[in-house]
């Protein structure tokens, strides 16, 4: 399952990308066929399976991902992971006082 | 937050969950699920990293105390090495080969015994003085890395 991941994760499938911290996020460049879509929701089986068995499979995706695999709401921290300089200036407008 | 790619992780999400149903899904936090799949002691192996360093100025002395060095840092002490070098706590996905520029060790003589290795991470380089005993090699890197804002520049 691990060796499934870690062909998945190969830059020329154009599945995911690696964030500026080095971390996993889906590739912005995915395609959306149904073909693609389908490798997706594959790959999500393997990962839900390998919880259940307990196997870690090595890969370390963004803060965010976990967030939308247990279908919780984003909370702050996980715009930051998406997105840093986002959620800096979001902060900075959040906290800026209007002088 | 949601537009880029949404389609893409609905489909990662529901094959997630047709293994992992809602119900035992809300059992977990985020970085609980976090430490399953990734875990949370993560570190490299000295090994993976040493075929794929380049060295400027060094003898075969100083290459070796570095590396001794090394070979004693805990997990955590080289997480921090990596990341006082290079800015990221991690390797590159696929391996040490993909990190560009390599990882250098330029021994120095114009830097003294007295001072820290610095490190220029735009170029993944660490400044080691060629002055360095054994010991300094030791001492002197442990307190660079462990230490937040360490001797950057460029």
């Amino acid at each position: 399952m691990e060796e499934i991941w870690r062909e998945a994760l190969k830059s020329e499938y154009s599945l995911f990308e690696e964030t500026d911290k080095g971390e996993v996020i889906i590739s912005s460049s995915s395609k959306e066929d149904p073909q693609t879509l389908n490798t997706f929701f594959q790959l999500g089986r393997i990962l839900g399976k390998a919880v259940l068995l307990g196997l870690s499979l090595d890969v370390p995706f963004a803060d965010f991902v976990y967030t939308k695999l247990l279908m919780r709401k984003p909370v702050e921290g996980d715009l930051k992971s998406l997105d840093p300089t986002l959620y800096k200036n979001l902060q900075w407008l959040q906290n800026y006082d209007g002088k | 937050m949601n537009s880029k790619s949404n389609l893409q992780y609905q489909n990662l999400v529901g094959g997630f969950e047709s293994m992992i149903s809602k119900k035992y899904a809300r059992l977990f936090s985020p970085s609980e699920l976090k430490s399953v799949i990734y875990g949370d002691n993560h570190t490299f192996m000295i090994s993976d990293l040493k075929p794929y360093v380049v060295y400027e100025n060094g003898n075969r002395k100083l290459i070796q105390y570095f590396w001794q060095v090394l070979e004693e840092f805990t997990p955590k002490e080289r997480n921090d090495f990596l990341f006082y070098v290079t800015s990221s706590h991690r390797p590159p996905i696929g391996g040490f080969q993909y990190l560009n520029p390599a990882l250098r060790v330029k021994f120095s003589d114009s830097l003294p015994r007295t001072s820290l290795p610095e490190a220029g991470t735009c170029f993944n380089t660490l400044y080691v003085p060629n002055s360095y005993s054994l010991n300094d090699m030791r001492e002197k890197i442990k307190t660079a890395i462990s230490l937040n804002d360490g001797f950057f520049f460029a």
